[in-house]
């Protein structure tokens, strides 16, 4: 394990929290008093159902605001903020969807009807079947995911597994999602015959497929970039075109992003890829002099790519190079922390 | 590719899910009892 430091809480945190978790009561406590006035429950097990479906509805659209952040954020900086955090929207979206799941046990359970459950769980015949699938062990294959990804969702956990292999256990986040779309289709679905599920679960599903589409086709136009010139550098353009305290991406013949970055008549490029996270460092800014991740904002040096002491990440840096006026990066990458940014004349 | 599959799955299955589901109103009693 390297690099573990723990990040404090600040008042931002303390506000998103705050507006999350007002969010998350008022759609319970909404859900609940209208259904309630529309079809009185007569029974607790009917008040617990009810519960149910709160929690259910609740954790679901949670969920899809989940996976609407990261492209969201790709498309717009605007939605930076909302990313910062996103890892409490996703620890108490599995605190709600743990409700929901310990309610469909108590419901039973109130009942003295326990043993039902398990025969429900394993009627494998039932297994082989679309409609009349145990839709609850969907649900519950999909808060197993949440819960790995919730209690490995720290910082410490981060720096054990480094990013590449958390990030892919995180991934499992659309596998879940995709179990919970089925657990909804062939449950509340097919009980409930209204419109309002058919229609939550199809426009969740058109929102969350169109912006990764939509997100997915940028990154691919910048992928596709400009071809490197016959010696192998790669042109960026005047250096005024790279705004100032901002980068341009481009993509080396391998794939690699590279972000170059412009401060004032400083030039520098680093690779686009966080040594925190894997967060397009590129997509950030320059602030107090220093290149900052708009996910979680870790910084590094424009001249060598090291973090500010007593920070220790080093990102890979690229040469540059300005030839009859037009900045150009060699896309074969420098080792970590090597100095490599210059000075350029503006009025070139 | 395993993402894009992944997707037309879920699409797929949500689909049939709702083609396949039981009428809006039970059309009859028997018909209600038969659900049951």
């Amino acid at each position: 394990m390297s690099g573990y430091v723990a990040v404090g809480w600040s008042r931002t945190k303390y506000v998103y929290d705050g507006i999350l978790i007002a969010g998350v009561a008022i759609w319970i406590a909404g859900f609940m008093g209208v259904e309630a006035w529309l079809h009185p429950p007569k029974s607790q097990p009917e008040w617990i159902d009810l519960r149910i479906k709160a929690f259910g509805t609740c954790a679901f659209l949670m969920l899809t605001i989940i996976l609407c952040i990261g492209p969201l954020a790709r498309l717009n900086p605007r939605f930076l903020p909302v990313l910062y955090n996103r890892r409490h929207f996703g620890v108490l979206m599995f605190l709600v969807a743990g409700v929901h799941a310990w309610s469909m046990v108590e419901w039973f359970a109130v009942q003295g009807v326990l043993p039902s459950l398990v025969d429900e769980l394993t009627d494998w015949p039932n297994y082989l079947k679309f409609i009349g699938f145990p839709f609850k062990t969907l649900g519950i294959v999909a808060l197993f995911i949440f819960f790995l990804m919730a209690s490995t969702s720290h910082d410490y956990w981060l720096a054990l597994l480094r990013p590449p292999a958390w990030k892919a256990l995180h991934m499992a986040v659309y596998v879940a999602y995709g179990l919970v779309v089925i657990h909804v289709a062939l449950g509340a679905m097919q009980r409930d015959r209204g419109l309002f599920i058919p229609i939550l679960l199809g426009a969740s599903l058109a929102i969350v497929a169109i912006l990764h589409l939509v997100a997915g086709a940028r990154g691919r136009a910048i992928d596709r970039g400009t071809a490197p010139s016959a010696d192998g550098w790669i042109p960026i353009g005047p250096p005024r075109s790279i705004p100032d305290k901002g980068a341009k991406i481009v993509a080396a013949p391998g794939g690699e992003r590279i972000a170059v970055f412009r401060d004032g008549d400083e030039i520098g490029a680093i690779t686009n890829v966080c040594a925190h996270q894997n967060g397009p460092v590129g997509e950030g800014k320059i602030i107090d002099g220093l290149i900052t991740c708009p996910w979680h904002g870790y910084q590094y040096q424009l001249k060598n790519g090291c973090a500010p002491p007593p920070f220790t990440e080093k990102l890979a840096t690229y040469r540059v190079r300005l030839k009859r006026g037009i900045i150009e990066v060699n896309p074969s990458a420098l080792p970590a922390g090597t100095p490599a940014s210059i000075k350029v004349p503006l009025n070139a | 590719m395993i993402w894009p599959a992944l997707a037309l799955a879920v699409l797929v299955g949500f689909v049939m899910a709702l083609v396949l589901r039981p009428p809006a109103e039970p059309t009859s009693p028997p018909a209600q009892e038969q659900r049951r």
